[in-house]
Formats: C-alpha cells, structure tokens, sequence
C-alpha cells in the first residue's frame, strides 16, 4: 500500500459533503403474546427504530436505521410507507380486534409519494420496483391497472406538516397497491429480517422461526416508514421505522399437553436481549378472568392491569440471561365486551362466467352510533353498476333499515387501465349488522390475462 | 331465388356452349383472385406487418468502431522565465519550437515502434509555449507552466539546476543565466521520459484481446459519471463490545479531499452503515497469539448471503468499504499470507466490489469509539484501495533517482497528485472513446443481424448524438482542451450504452420466425388452398387442352388410326 505515508495534516476543503452531528437512533424491540379463546396464541413482535434528525436531507450515515430503506424512501421521495405480506383471514369473532390495520390477504403498499422530474407515478414504480427486488416479491406488478390514488381512507389528518417539512414536498399524492395474490413465504421474511439490527442472533427476533410462523392459521409481516413532529413547531423531527410481525399459532395442532413454553412454541430460544436495544420486553396479555399459569425459572413478571377486563405479565429481557416461559390455560369464551368493536366480512356472490354481486357484513358491536368509510378496491375486469349498491342495516331488534351513505365517490374503471375505487361514509346504528351489497358484470379477458392456475379462480383483494 | 337460378340456367348454358373445360370467365377467376391477392393484399400485409427501422449512420458507427480517427492527447506546457534568464543567443533564439519538435517526433517514434496492436490509434501531443506573462492560478488538467526561477546564491549549493516537480501543474526550475540552456535540456528529457511512458500506458489500456493487458487494469472499475461508496463497520460480536465510529470526521479528514479533486470528474454519493453479527464464513485459523486467516481464505471473507450490502442504486456502481472488527476472542486477527508472513496492512482488497480492513481495538471496553484518529490506518487503507480501484496510477517523471530532478511525494491533504489526475482523465477519456465507439460497432451489427427489431427514431437521435460528441472530443482535442473532450466522451459512452440497451429494442426479440409462421399459417393456409388448386387444375386442364387443339389443328398421323376404334368400341 502507498499511502502509509499519509498523516494528518492541516486539511482545507471539504466542500460540499458539509459536516452534521451524527443522528440520534434508538432501537426497541418487544413482543405481545395473547391467549385466544380458541385455545390458539397470538404473538405480535414489534421492532421500533426511530431516529432523530433535526438536520435536513440527505441521510448519509446509519446506524440503527436500515441503510437500503432510508436510500430508497429517499430515492423516490416517499413520504410515508406502509407494506404488509399477510396470509390467511384474520377471525374477528373468536380473535378479537387485531394488532395490526393490514389484514387483508396478500402483499399491500400504502404510500405517500411525492414528485419530482420522475413524477409520482415514476417513484411509485421506482419504489414498488425497489421493493420488489429487496422482498423477492411480485411488487414490481402494482401498476395502474392494481394501484389507485385513494380519496378520503388513507388521508392524513391535517395539521401533520412533518412530512412536508421532512422532503420539502407539501403536496404528496397517497398511493394505495394491492396484489391480494401474492404468497408469503420464507424468501419475503430472510430480507425482512435482515434489517433488524441484531437480525435473529439475539433478542425475541431469536424466536423468529420460519417453520413455526408459516404454519400458522394467520400470519402478516410488514414494516412502516413515517416521519413525525417532535414538537408542535414541527422543528425536529422523528423518523420512525417499524417491522412488524403478527401470527396466530394453533398450538393444540402443533403439540401435545396444555404446558407450552416459548422453546415449545418457536422451536428456538431467547437467549438475551438484542445488545442495541434500549427496551427489550415480553409481554403476555389475558383476560383477567382467564386462569393462567406462568412458570419461569429465573425472571418474575410485572403484572399490571391495561384495562377494565385484561391483565398484561410483562417480562424485561434486559435482566435475564434465558426466558424460559412456560404458559398453560383453560379454553375459554370470549366476553361480548371483549370482542371486537367493529368486523367486516366480504364475499362474492351468484356465479357462472357472467356476472355477480360482492356482499359485505359490517358488524357493529358497540353500544352507540359508528361512523365509517367503506372503501373498495375492485379490479378493472369486474363492471360494478353503482345503481345497484344498496346497504341494509339489520338491528338488534330484527328491523331492517335501509342506511344512507354519505361523501360518495366512485371512480369509473378503465379496461386493462385503473380498477374502480367504492368510497362512501356510513354511520352504523348501535349492535347492528350492515351489508353493503352491489352486482357486477364479468369482463371479458385475453386467455393471457388470466392468473396461473385459473379454475382457481381470481383474488380481487 | 329467380335470379339464381337464371344465372345458373345461364352457367349451364354457357358452359354447354363452350369446351367442357368451363368458360373463358370462370378461367380467369381463380388468376383474378390470385392477381387482387398480390396486388392489393400483398402491400397491405406488407406494410401492416412492417417493422419499423430508423435510418441508422451505419457507416460512420462501423468506421469508429474498425477505423477510428487517430486520438492525439495535448500535453500543453508553458514556460515563464525571471527576468533575464531567457538564453537570447540566436542559436537558442526558437528553443521553444526545436524542444516541441524534437519531443513530438520522439513520441511519434515510440507511438509507431510500438509492437502493440490498439484499437485506437492514440498517441500523445507536446505543446510548449512561451509565458505570455498571464497570471495562472488555476491550470486546467494537462497545461502545466514551469517557471524558471533565478537560482539565488547559498540557497542550494548544488551547482547543478534543479527541476522540482510539485503535486500541482506548477513545476519550478532553478536555474541561471548560464545554465539555462542546460535546465532547458534536463526539463527535456524529464518531461519525455514522462509522456513517453505516459503514452505507453494509455496504448496499453486499448491494446486488442490477443496482446497482453496490465492486470492492474482488472481490478479497476470502469468509468461511470456516478459512483457510490458505502462504508460498513462490520461488529462480528456486539455482545462482548459495541463499536460506534466517527465516520463522517474520519471521512472529512482522510476521504473528501481525494473525492473532491475526482469531483471533476465523477460524482460520489457518500453512506456509511454499522452492521453486527457479522460472523465470517470461514472460521480464523488459531495461533499462539490471537488468531489469523491466510490470504487463499479471502476469495470467501464476503458472506453474501447474510451481510446486508445490498444497494438499490439502479445504475452507479456501488463501491464497498468494510471496516471488520472480529470479536474479542479472535483478536488480534490478521492476514498471512502463504508463507504466514502477516500483512502489513492488514487489509485486501476484492477486485471491482471494494476493500477490506481488519482492526483489532482493545477488547477491554464494553463500549468502543473509533474517533477520528483511530480511524486514519482504516481510512489509508481505504484511499489507498479506492486509488486502485478507480484505476490511479502514479506517475514516473524520471528514471529511477535523478539528482537534478526533485519530484513531490504524493500531498497527504488530497490523496490524488495532479499528475495522475490528468493521467486517470486520459485513460478515462480513451476508455470512453473506445468504449463508444465498440458499443456503436456492436449495435450496427446487432440491427443488422436482427432485421425484426423494432428500431424507433430515438435509437436513431441517440446514435447521431453519440457519433456528434465523439466528433465533437476529437475536435476538441485537437484545440488543446483535455476536460472539455473528457465532457464529451462520457456523454458519447453514455448515449451509446443508452442505445444499445433501450428497452424498446428488445421486445420484439422475444418473436422468432416459428412464432410468425405459428400465427400466419391457420389464417392464410385455408384461404389459398382452394385457389391453389383450382389454379393447379386450371394449369392441367390448359395443358391438356393445348394438348387437344395442337391435335385438331395439326393432326397426328399416329393419333388417326385410334380415332376410329372408339366408334367401333361403342
């Protein structure tokens, strides 16, 4: 090597590189663990990152925060990004409400985008594309024909001046992407974990099995990307990047007895906590009225009420050297209290090659008046004859109401262009079911545009 | 239904008229039909069916790639002198024009005993001008002013001149009046020596595949007006020590002076990443005293598969630099190489993806810093492997030592001297020609060879623009102007890439000729079956018949005595 000869020395330009004080990042990591009246357990392992940047772009230097995002959000000015890979229906009746918004089976991009000499919809496929090739997913499919500029769902609440201020960029469009007929698999979570800090060598990412977590009744992965005001003068700003992991494990299915501890589980074991992490944590969540027995041989739990009916046993990781948690608990009934306030279900009607209708049950389960927006995504090569949506609200005393709707907006499909976007408010009378129904025509399709394996039959989301 | 039958009473009538053969008319439909067939659907099919081909320059896209225009290389030099120093004699009076000429024929001499076989006829061009007493504070890559300065007494002893070449273009001699001649002749051979070897290597960076290439060549990445460096701090065990680093001191100090002085050039876009659990594939050999991998264990030291490197830069090449700290118990990790003599460096680098170094800090902290001082042997290393993978070489003003000539070690503050600036811009310029001008070659050949490709006028905009800015470097070139030629190569290989690889180009490549046979043959075969036929019927009845009146209008004797069998056979 030449160089050797290179000292210190007094050092005049640096030019345009500048200098900053090095960002502030911190890194959180904590998983929820819920008994489900099925007998079935949910766990929920929620990875924070935020990062406090009180200087403008460019992000140059990182630490905690995953190089490849921070590059690409800012590549293709993303604003605000959401994306889920989920897999299987998520059961409100028997499961409560769930952690997560992005139920919907199938991969989800939800972003803001703003514009530059690309355009918006130039970044939106520069960061569907870059997104493609960093999950090995199909992303790279959402074009005009599966991504719409959503109208009122999505929006953010005025006053969040973070994101303007963030890019400079105040007029950004929300895109909404979805591929309901994506499949989830191994090869979308190796990258997904590969931007956890201390990916699976140690904290509840040691958990993350792929064996276990893919055989299981519902499973949905994704990350958020969004920047917030630190203050109300919106001077400093957060970013805030989080990885998200949400599975219903049918643990009867998976294994004799009724003891089941975290090793049993996951098939692996938590050994510490990720290095990095400023809070560690494990949390189980019950019913109070739920008898459930808690062993672990080194730690106690802090046991503390969250509400009215669940308790919360909350472990610190920081202070163990190994969790072995061993769970046990009788099946119960979920209480109408405790069930989900609001659940939505969607099917299709009528059948043959011709035409059909698509029925959704909006069930509201609280005591008092809901306000709603019924947002629907349908895809070009289904007609929808907005003449026939008609919503039916079923009360608790057996009468059936004709709703109306409100802030109606329905955007016209366009053959092999953009899907149609249903968007009406709805204010749902107290314990009450509301379908929402509408007929539709079956377009006519080129044998090449049919999916893989047809008779299957098409996901419209 | 009157009509019809009446035509056909008529047919019947028509054809019991005429020969058996059919009426004159019903001949001609099938030759009709056939005629209208070729006459108006042929064009239309023709021209629906027609791929649509710009008009390429193919002549001038050839001719650069097999018969490119020689490239000369201005190498201007000026020289001031102090008043007096001048050599006046009128034998000396056009010093200036003898040393121009006789360094150019030099330099045409070496350019044409040169036994290797280049793709581009490039040879190098020695300009010397007198002062014109202008004020140079900046000098443009390739002009260098040599000032000639009187040479004080006591200030050097030495009774030679002395020719100091400086890590700017400003170089000084020390001369006086009676030596200057003498100065003149070692700022001569100095400077020969330079551009001959200059020469010498841009020849060799175009030399054709069969003649041998320097391998430093093969560890350089190409030219791209775009590059990306990413910086990893690569935590085999944050469990037993957290690493944090100064990146952003360490790279103000050591990294941006260099990135700088390349910004002329290049634009380089700067991040830096810490990534832990960083376990290497191939377990350290132990030794007594901490532990080591020997250098045939490096081609595998890069775990692809778990180590986030990965970049999502679609089109700059992404430049990697790992600083690796092995976990505690495995320090001190070296590099040995065969004969387990460590590597002063510590540190390797892998051709065309990035460098390598390994630092062992004190394990006895749970939490360690690397500040901007602990990070200068890294970053050497670092400067030092990006020198060689941008292709840096230094450069040789004389050989070996020459007691006249003082040449300035490499400034600590830049990380690049002038001198191999301006060589880096020439080879760079060369590669851009060279690389232009094959992409342009190649392209013609392809458009040729492939005569369904769609080739849309922007291809065509594209290609004139490139052949526009290769004229254009050349033009340039021969004005003296290095950068500005530079400018227009990059742009030249930049638009020829950009042709060759339009994405419009490609899509008709995936349709062979099976596939257009696939989708003509059901819809035209049953169409000219039937007239086929009734031609190739028409054409044995006509034969036949011509047959039958060559026998009526010229009777065969032979034929005679058969005729009056039949009668007899009834």
């Amino acid at each position: 090597m030449r160089l050797t000869g290179i000292y210190l020395a007094c050092l005049s330009l640096v030019g345009a590189y500048g200098g900053r004080e090095p960002s502030q990042e911190t890194f959180k990591e904590n998983l929820i663990l819920r008994p489900l009246p099925d007998g079935r357990l949910l766990a929920h392992f929620v990875f924070d990152t935020e990062i406090e940047q009180n200087q403008s772009l460019p992000l140059q230097h990182y630490d905690l925060f995953p190089r490849q995002i921070s590059e690409m959000v800012q590549r293709y000015h993303t604003e605000e990004l959401i994306l889920s890979f989920t897999q299987g229906t998520w059961r409100f009746e028997d499961w409560d409400t769930p952690p997560i918004n992005e139920i919907g089976s199938g991969a989800q991009v939800l972003a803001k985008v703003g514009s530059n000499e690309r355009g918006v919809y130039g970044n939106w496929k520069g960061l569907t594309n870059a997104l493609s090739g960093m999950f090995c997913a199909s992303l790279n499919f959402l074009d005009h024909t599966n991504s719409v500029v959503p109208g009122q769902t999505f929006k953010l609440p005025k006053g969040s001046q973070a994101q303007g201020q963030y890019f400079g960029v105040y007029n950004a469009t929300t895109l909404l992407g979805q591929l309901p007929r994506e499949n989830v698999c191994t090869e979308n979570l190796t990258p997904w974990i590969k931007q956890l800090p201390c990916q699976t060598k140690a904290g509840i990412a040691a958990l993350l099995n792929p064996h276990r977590l893919y055989d299981s009744d519902f499973f949905s992965m994704g990350l958020s990307f969004k920047p917030t005001c630190k203050s109300p003068s919106c001077e400093e700003i957060m970013l805030s990047y989080t990885q998200t992991l949400t599975a219903v494990l049918d643990l009867s299915r998976l294994m004799d007895g009724k003891k089941w501890s975290l090793r049993d589980i996951f098939d692996r074991e938590v050994r510490n906590s990720c290095p990095l992490a400023r809070s560690s944590s494990v949390q189980i969540i019950y019913p109070d009225t739920l008898n459930l027995q808690l062993e672990s041989a080194h730690a106690k739990p802090k046991v503390h009420e969250i509400s009215s009916f669940l308790k919360a046993a909350a472990f610190d990781l920081r202070n163990e050297s190994v969790l072995d948690l061993q769970l046990s608990w009788e099946p119960f009934k979920a209480k109408t209290d405790n069930s989900a306030w609001i659940s939505a279900h969607r099917f299709v009607l009528g059948h043959g090659s011709e035409n059909g209708g698509i029925e959704t049950l909006v069930t509201n389960n609280l005591p008092m008046h809901l306000n709603i927006t019924y947002f629907d995504l349908i895809p070009w090569y289904l007609h929808v004859y907005a003449h026939t949506i008609k919503i039916q609200a079923h009360l608790g005393n057996g009468a059936i109401k004709e709703l109306d709707y409100h802030d109606f907006q329905y955007q016209q499909p366009k053959i092999r262009g953009r899907p149609a976007i249903l968007e009406f408010g709805l204010t749902l009378p107290p314990n009450s079911w509301t379908s929402v129904q509408y007929d539709f025509d079956k377009g006519f399709l080129k044998y090449s545009e049919h999916p893989p394996d047809a008779n299957r039959g098409f996901n419209i989301g | 239904m009157g009509l019809l039958s009446r035509l056909l009473k008529k047919k019947q009538q028509a054809a019991d008229i005429t020969t058996p053969i059919g009426s004159k008319r019903d001949r001609m439909i099938p030759l009709y039909s056939v005629l209208v067939a070729v006459a108006i659907g042929l064009p239309l099919w023709w021209k629906q069916t027609e791929v649509y081909r710009a008009n390429l320059p193919s002549e001038q896209m050839i001719a650069w790639d097999s018969n490119p225009p020689p490239i000369q290389i201005p190498f201007n030099f000026m020289i001031e002198w102090d008043d007096g120093l001048e050599p006046s004699s009128d034998l000396v009076l056009d010093w200036d024009t003898k040393i121009e000429n006789r360094i150019n024929s030099a330099l045409m001499k070496d350019a044409n005993n040169d036994r290797l076989r280049t793709k581009l006829p490039v040879s190098l061009k020695f300009n010397l001008q007198r002062s014109t007493g202008k004020n140079f504070d900046t000098l443009k890559p390739n002009n260098y002013l040599v000032s000639m300065k009187n040479h004080e007494k006591g200030q050097n002893s030495d009774k030679h001149p002395l020719l100091h070449v400086t890590d700017t273009r400003k170089w000084i001699a020390y001369t006086t009046k009676k030596k200057s001649s003498e100065t003149l002749e070692i700022f001569e051979k100095s400077v020969l020596n330079y551009l001959v070897t200059e020469q010498g290597k841009l020849r060799q960076s175009v030399v054709t595949k069969d003649t041998q290439g320097s391998s430093k060549d093969l560890h350089a990445i190409n030219y791209s007006p775009k590059y990306s460096l990413v910086f990893s701090l690569m935590n085999e065990d944050p469990e037993s020590q957290i690493t944090t680093w100064d990146i952003e001191g360490a790279l103000k100090q050591y990294m941006y002076p260099l990135l700088n002085k390349l910004s002329i050039m290049s634009d380089f876009k700067v991040q830096s990443q810490i990534l832990r659990y960083t376990a290497l594939p191939i377990p350290p050999i132990a030794s007594n005293n901490g532990t080591y991998i020997t250098s045939d264990m490096l081609p595998n030291f890069i775990n692809s598969a778990e180590w986030n490197m990965a970049s999502i830069e679609p089109v700059a090449p992404t430049i990697h630099f790992l600083l690796y700290i092995p976990k505690t118990t495995s320090r001190p990790l070296v590099i040995k190489d065969s004969n387990l003599v460590s590597s002063k460096t510590n540190g390797f680098m892998i051709s065309q993806w990035g460098g390598i170094h390994i630092s062992n800090p004190p394990s006895d902290k749970q939490v360690y810093k690397f500040g901007t001082k602990e990070l200068q042997p890294t970053m050497e290393v670092f400067v030092s492997q990006l020198r060689e993978l941008l292709g840096i070489q230094e450069v040789s003003i004389t050989k070996g030592q020459h007691k006249n000539v003082k040449v300035d070690e490499l400034s600590p503050s830049n990380g690049v001297t002038d001198l191999e600036l301006d060589s880096l811009m020439c080879r760079w310029l060369i590669q851009n020609i060279r690389l232009a001008a094959s992409t342009l070659g190649s392209l013609d050949r392809m458009i040729i060879s492939l005569t369904n490709m769609v080739v849309h006028d922007s291809i065509k905009d594209l290609v004139s623009d490139a052949l526009n800015r290769l004229d254009q470097t050349v033009h340039v070139l021969s004005t003296g102007e290095l950068s500005n030629a530079f400018t227009n190569s990059a742009f030249a290989s930049g638009l020829a890439e950009k042709a060759f690889f339009d994405p419009d180009m490609v899509g008709m490549l995936y349709f062979p000729d099976e596939h257009k046979y696939a989708i003509y043959l059901p819809f035209f075969l049953p169409a000219t079956m039937p007239v086929l036929s009734i031609i190739g019927f028409r054409l044995r009845q006509w034969k036949k018949n011509r047959g039958t009146k060559k026998d009526r209008s010229n009777p065969s004797p032979l034929k005679k005595p058969g005729n009056p069998a039949k009668p007899h056979d009834e």
